[in-house]
């Protein structure tokens, strides 16, 4: 075999490997721009009179998710099944991305953290590596820590709309997912960069919650919510 | 922190009287107030601040850091006068505060410990009467502390669920590092060998250089296999990055060699065939049947990717160029033009590639470009000067003529 053949047969090896991150780029971009859709809807929570209507965005924010499950499986059709982190870069972000949304709208609904297979699902991904296009678990834990400065978020935006108990909610949630998060021997990668950040969350609803008690609002909400009920 | 504060006024007593004695009696004076200052705020804070700790435990990092400057500038007001304080008090300061500014994950965790617990202790025993702070204490209810450490109690499902992420986490990052260790020790080998075959052209026992570096070939490819074994099962692009390196200098060795020996370019093809595994012992037997992705069940193979094998063919192209420079050092005349003929191929090569392959690829083309033109500049020496120069004398003229080459790539 020449030298010249080999280099032609390799190219063609580049060639082919371009041509499927190629199709991969726009598969992810169609994805983005659902999750942009769905963030665009969640971010209505943050608003004074979004509370109310929590319930109906979260319906919304699920219709999308099937769009999202439909993009998924057209990416998958994109490459080998075997070959899932050769190309792992290029939906990484925003896999992470969508990981955060679902947990999200799991979190409005429920007030807990969504399972790893529980995103699996509502992504129409697998939970485990040999089962195909999966979720990987760096990639949930960065889409959680997501959640957490998004919560912080939610505490300040709860409170100036009136509503005293969720920051109180939300803080033992966090304090939870903080301690969940200490167990983890994290290498000096991106993920221990996004964990480094989840003490300032902490603080920041902690803070809420120092100003809410010391105000004694924190018992009126309580009060307030016994009240509903 | 509380160390601190007690450790750094008996610092201070226990040595500062001695030591000063007579020259100045002011000064233990205005230490002793200080102190005093110091120990009023330190236990005005401790006291205030216990009450607010257990939902504040983040701003408390703040809150006893902003103390800590005025007291080490109480204490600083004096060392100018006294020689051996300074040593003794300042460095505990600032490396406190330094652990603190750190404050990480594990420390955090310590204080938030700390703050809750001996401080609210603390408190309950030594002020219980204070008015205004019993009534924070009853907006502040302890329930609800303990209501949260409750729930972070080890057996709730997140905590299950993130003690599973830490197993599979940590035997992930295992792997990845045993892979490195793997990579960094074919780097080494490969390294050796090719040396070794550098020698080839100068020594007059060939046969047996050659069959040596085949013998640490063969060790090299051991450790691939190992490599292979820690990849059974698993995607090899998610460990891409910890064993690329190796198998680049691999690729080089083994190309190097195969040069040497048949004076062309190894193929990929070529590569991936001595790297197909056979089960030696009894106990490779049994890791290779738990595998169920093995058709065969007694091989495997790891395959050389084609960016590594174009990265390795790069480098090759490097000692070639060595290894030409020094033929024509040992007197040898034809080696030069033939090496020069294969390193424009390559070279070729590589141009028909161009951008097509990663970054790393276009960045390696530049050093094949001056390593060709500095085969290319020996050849055009040799052709030139060549005839005129009695053979024994040629190793001079061209160590001479390289060096140049060298110095000129140094400038631009």
């Amino acid at each position: 075999m020449s030298v010249s053949a080999m280099f032609v047969a390799l190219q063609g090896v580049l060639t082919a490997d371009q041509d499927v991150r190629e199709e991969i780029r726009k598969v992810v971009q169609a994805l983005e721009q659902t999750a942009r859709e769905i963030l665009t809807l969640l971010q209505g929570v943050h608003q004074g009179g979004g509370f109310q209507h929590i319930p109906k965005k979260c319906q919304k924010a699920r219709e999308h998710f099937g769009t999202v499950r439909t993009q998924m499986e057209s990416l998958k059709t994109k490459f080998p099944a075997d070959q899932y982190y050769r190309f792992h870069e290029h939906w990484r972000f925003v896999l992470q991305r969508l990981v955060f949304l679902a947990a999200f709208v799991v979190y409005l609904e429920s007030e807990t953290l969504v399972t790893r297979e529980a995103v699996a699902e509502i992504l129409g991904i697998e939970a485990e590596r040999e089962r195909g296009f999966h979720l990987d678990i760096e990639d949930y834990l960065s889409g959680v820590l997501t959640l957490a400065s998004e919560l912080a978020r939610l505490a300040v935006n709860s409170v100036t709309a009136g509503d005293y108990s969720r920051p109180l909610r939300i803080s033992t949630f966090i304090n939870e997912l903080d301690s969940g998060f200490r167990l983890l021997n994290l290498k000096n990668d991106s993920l221990r960069k996004r964990y480094d950040g989840l003490k300032y969350d902490v603080k920041k609803i902690e803070e809420v919650v120092y100003d809410l008690s010391i105000r004694g609002l924190n018992k009126e909400a309580t009060g307030g919510v016994a009240g509903e009920k | 922190m509380r160390s601190t504060a007690t450790r750094s006024p008996r610092a201070t007593s226990q040595c500062n009287p001695k030591r000063l004695g007579k020259p100045c009696r002011l000064v233990p004076r205005f230490l002793t107030v200080c102190l005093f200052v110091c120990l009023f705020v330190y236990l005005f804070i401790y006291s205030f601040f216990p009450t607010l700790t257990p939902h504040t435990s983040l701003s408390l990092i703040v809150y006893t850091t902003e103390p800590r400057p005025a007291g080490t500038a109480a204490s600083g007001v004096s060392p100018p006068s006294i020689p051996s304080p300074p040593g003794t008090t300042t460095p505990i300061m600032p490396r406190e505060r330094f652990h603190q500014a750190l404050a990480g994950p594990p420390l955090r965790g310590g204080l938030r410990g700390g703050a809750a617990g001996p401080g609210g202790a603390r408190m309950s025993g030594k002020e219980g009467s204070g008015g205004f702070r019993k009534r924070k204490h009853d907006n502040f209810p302890q329930g609800q502390k303990k209501e949260e450490k409750e729930n972070v109690n080890p057996s709730s499902p997140l905590m299950t669920s993130f003690k599973s992420f830490q197993l599979e986490l940590d035997t992930r990052h295992d792997k990845y590092e045993r892979l490195v260790k793997l990579s960094r020790d074919i780097t080494i080998e490969s390294k050796r060998t090719i040396f070794l075959l550098h020698r080839f052209t100068s020594a007059p026992n060939g046969e047996e250089i050659l069959n040596e570096s085949e013998v640490k070939l063969d060790g090299v490819r051991r450790k691939i296999k190992q490599v292979a074994q820690e990849l059974i099962g698993e995607d090899m692009y998610q460990f891409h990055r910890a064993i690329s390196p190796g198998l680049q200098e691999y690729v080089e060795a083994a190309s190097f060699q195969y040069f040497i020996k048949t004076r062309s370019l190894i193929s990929v093809e070529e590569i991936n065939k001595q790297l197909v595994f056979t089960a030696e012992d009894r106990e490779e037997t049994t890791n290779t049947t738990s595998s169920p992705q093995d058709k065969q069940p007694h091989t495997w193979s790891l395959k050389v990717t084609p960016v590594d094998y174009l990265l390795g063919v790069a480098d090759l192209t490097g000692e070639l160029m060595r290894l030409c420079i020094s033929s024509v050092g040992n007197g040898d005349i034809d080696t030069p033009f033939e090496l020069s003929q294969f390193l424009r191929q390559i070279y070729d090569g590589f141009t028909f590639i161009g951008n097509t392959g990663p970054y790393e690829v276009s960045k390696k083309l530049y050093t094949l470009k001056q390593s060709l033109a500095k085969v290319e500049n020996a050849c055009y020496t040799l052709k030139v000067r060549g005839s005129e120069i009695p053979k024994h004398m040629l190793a001079d003229v061209f160590s001479s003529k390289t060096e140049l080459i060298d110095q000129e790539e140094g400038l631009s």
